[in-house]
């Protein structure tokens, strides 16, 4: 009986599971791309969580020598922060004497060129949390101070961006299973109206619905299972190129491949929920209707 | 005890057209029901409310004094492998082939067979449809799917029959094969509800002929027997 059922199940419908099967493939791909993008992200900005820090740039004369010690005295006393880096404009040309065009040293002496450099003080934040408060506080004093500009550092602000986007992005991940299981609702309305009057047939000959439920389930989480395992497959693959290409491997000091197996049990997880529990959930959901 | 009753049975197909009005049947097992009347008097529908395909717009139907509405699906199924039902539309599975419909009907019907495939070609035969029974259903003419439908009620041997125009499309040698296999049914106790406006039929006159005019019940009982 399960050979006719098989038939009766795929023989017409065979191109819509060739579709759930395309859909599956992106879907699981775009997932997993999405927690690695993710993962690795919170993972290097773990790494620098640490090394957080604001630049102050300020504007002053060599000879307003006073005013930047006093500024720097000021900060120390701030609440949120650790440490204070200051580096005089001598320290800034040294650093960045080999870039500049030669026609300048033609025509300005050297100290002319420094008198042009600003102070840099670069400002620990006691933890990470306190950073943006930090930030707070050094706006205020800004606005007090026109000749004082805060540069966000790049790694700051990626940092930064890590820990808003925490939230979101569970936010998102969750709206992209509620997508998922609307497809698989989708799917099942979709097939039982296409195959309705095979199923009532069926039924009038004294068949039970299980019998339909259990094929559906055996196909959709066949033909997904293809879909994992193949855009499982590929996503490794580009994984591992990207990590190699942007050394997030040597970074984080573990290779995409190794993190699959490390999460086998969460990939597991996943995989029952989403090829098994939901599919079957959603199955015996949408034949509600054949039931009196 | 009553295999089946109506009791005050409507039915009203949406919006509102009054298919069948205040019905009142009583069946009991072992009866041969001839049910008659004039096209769109509400054969079909009687039929529909009984296997259960339909449900009444009110009143209640009973099955050995249990309500339909008590019965649970799964019941129902149960109920449903030990009748035949003969579809005025066959209701056949168009892309399996007659064997396969047929073998269908046999395994849900639960019936364990030695040989299924000798016994089910042997009613083929019966029926000169042996050499298409690996033909798909939507290969075969009108009356050729009448006879299939025919043949995996019949073949399961049913406890109730329940036959909706079997002959409508078919030739005087097989009206005369099923006619065989009811009078048979008949004997052996089995209960069996037939709708029909075929004379040929209906002038064996073999058990009670109810009548229906424009879905209600005329109520001049005829007993043949
Ligand atoms: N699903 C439906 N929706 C609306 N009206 C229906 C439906 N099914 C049947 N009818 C109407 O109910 C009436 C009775 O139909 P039914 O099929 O029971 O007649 P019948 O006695 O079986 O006729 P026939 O001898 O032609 O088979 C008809 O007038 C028909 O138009
Ligand atoms: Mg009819």
């Amino acid at each position: 009986m399960w050979s006719y059922l098989s038939r009766l199940e795929l023989k017409n419908s065979l191109i819509y599971y060739l579709f759930l099967l395309i859909f599956f493939f992106f879907w699981n791909f775009f997932s997993l791309f999405t927690i690695y993008l993710y993962t690795n992200f919170q993972k290097i900005a773990d790494i620098y969580k640490n090394r957080v820090y604001l630049n102050l740039i300020i504007y002053s004369q060599k000879s307003d020598n006073t005013t930047v010690t006093n500024l720097v005295n000021n900060l120390k006393q701030l609440l949120h922060v650790k440490k204070v880096e200051v580096f005089p404009p001598e320290k800034i040309f040294q650093k960045i004497k080999n870039s500049l065009p030669s026609e300048i040293f033609k025509n300005y002496k050297k100290n002319e060129i420094i008198n042009y450099f600003p102070y840099v003080v670069k400002i620990y934040p006691t933890s990470f949390k306190s950073y943006s408060l930090l930030k707070n506080q050094l706006q205020l004093l800004k606005s007090s101070n026109n000749k004082i500009d805060i540069y966000e550092a790049k790694i700051s602000k990626m940092v930064n961006f890590a820990f808003v986007l925490k939230p979101g992005f569970f936010c998102f991940f969750i709206i992209w299973i509620v997508f998922y299981i609307l497809f698989l609702l989708f799917f099942n309305y979709f097939l039982n109206s296409f195959l309705d009057k095979q199923i009532q047939i069926f039924i009038l000959l004294g068949g039970s619905l299980n019998n339909f439920k259990i094929i559906r389930l055996f196909f959709i989480s066949a033909f997904s299972s293809i879909a994992f395992i193949t855009s499982t497959i590929l996503f490794l693959y580009i994984a591992n190129n990207l990590s190699n290409i942007f050394n997030i491997t040597k970074l984080t000091q573990s290779s995409s491949y190794f993190l699959f197996s490390n999460n086998l049990f969460n990939i597991f997880i996943y995989y029952i929920l989403t090829i098994l529990v939901f599919p079957a959930i959603i199955i015996w959901f949408s034949y509600k209707k054949y039931e009196n | 005890m009553n295999l089946f009753s109506f009791q005050n049975v409507n039915k009203i197909y949406p919006p509102y057209f009054k298919a069948l009005i205040n019905i009142n049947l009583e069946i009991k097992e072992g009866d041969f029901i001839i049910l008659t009347g004039s096209t769109g008097a509400g054969k079909t529908t009687l039929l529909k409310l009984l296997y259960r395909e339909e449900k009444p717009t009110s009143g209640e139907i009973f099955y050995k004094n249990i309500s339909y509405s008590e019965l649970k699906t799964r019941q129902f199924n149960q109920l449903r492998q030990k009748w035949g039902i003969i579809f005025q539309d066959y209701k056949l599975f168009p892309d399996l082939s007659v064997y396969e419909n047929i073998k269908i009907s046999l395994i849900l019907s639960g019936k364990k067979f030695k040989n299924m495939k000798i016994f089910i070609y042997e009613y083929l035969e019966r029926f000169l449809l042996a050499h298409k029974a690996q033909k798909k259903i939507k290969e075969l003419s009108g009356g050729e799917q009448q006879k299939v439908g025919v043949i995996r009620a019949l073949i399961r041997d049913p406890e109730v029959l329940i036959a909706d125009e079997p002959t409508g499309n078919l030739d005087p040698d097989s009206i005369k094969e099923i006619l065989q296999i009811l009078k048979e049914f008949h004997n052996k106790g089995k209960t069996i509800i037939l709708a029909t406006h075929d004379p040929i039929i209906i002038n064996q006159k073999l058990g009670k002929l109810i009548r229906l005019k424009q879905g209600e019940l005329i109520n001049n009982v005829e007993l043949f027997e």
